[in-house]
């Protein structure tokens, strides 16, 4: 995400949310302020912000935008919705930048 | 079905999204350069960024939104773990209330508190709050500075 622009603000409100609905307890999140820290541009190859990074489980996946689509957020992370969970998938780790 | 349109739609690459405007900012690659028109809201970013004291923008319940790295300084916390964190998870237990107060605005617009990074180290330090509309939504702008600067009125 980049400073305190409207849109990353929203990333970070709406995967917070998904994330505490659908992994409570089972992921670990950064929140990356490429203006603070933009050695993680060239590292993670981010093009634009913000950017959803998924590193574990693999693959990577990388989201654009501001999370507000649940749905495709979700079918990007490969989470099944809580709704519909059988059976909890593994712990996830995503940065976003 | 939904659901696999929504998966094929992701592993694309982001052009609709980039097309759509779904983004903020604009990366260069191959170096660690950060493009962006340059507006009048850099001079602050870049004072925020440099001060001394700690600057945070939270939701109204208490959401990091930002944080600079002076905040995660006094928490001896990596920054990238303080933003998307709650404040409430680094204030010292028996100073809930007094954050609480403070947000809710019953107990005026500062406050002494201590903060608790990693459960048992307590930082003491002031806090100073405003509220402001941001994007349409409330949030609290949060100045935190140790007792070594002067409180100003």
């Amino acid at each position: 995400m980049t400073g305190t622009t409207p849109r990353s603000a929203r990333a970070i409100r709406n995967i917070r949310a998904i994330c505490e609905e659908n992994l409570p307890g089972r992921y670990d999140l950064e929140v990356i302020d490429i203006y603070q820290h933009p050695a993680t541009v060239q590292a993670e190859q981010i093009i634009v912000t913000p950017t959803l990074v998924k590193q574990f489980p693999l693959p990577i996946r990388k989201l654009i935008g501001d999370l507000s689509d649940t749905e495709r957020v979700l079918a990007g992370l490969d989470i099944v919705p809580t709704a519909i969970l059988a059976k909890p998938p593994e712990h996830e780790h995503a940065a976003l930048k | 079905m939904k659901r696999g349109t929504a998966r094929r739609s992701e592993r694309d690459p982001p052009c609709s999204q980039k097309r759509g405007g779904g983004r903020d900012r604009g990366v260069g690659s191959g170096c660690d350069q950060v493009y962006t028109l340059k507006g009048a809201d850099e001079t602050y970013r870049v004072m925020v960024q440099e001060m001394a004291e700690g600057a945070l923008t939270l939701t109204f319940d208490g959401l990091i939104l930002f944080s600079n790295q002076q905040f995660a300084g006094m928490l001896r916390c990596p920054l990238e773990r303080v933003i998307g964190s709650r404040f409430q998870d680094f204030v010292a237990p028996g100073y809930a209330d007094i954050v609480t107060s403070l947000f809710n605005g019953t107990e005026g617009r500062t406050a002494e508190v201590r903060l608790s990074p990693d459960g048992t180290e307590l930082v003491p330090v002031y806090l100073s709050i405003q509220n402001v509309i941001l994007d349409g939504a409330a949030c609290h702008c949060l100045i935190v500075y140790g007792p070594e600067h002067p409180e100003t009125t």
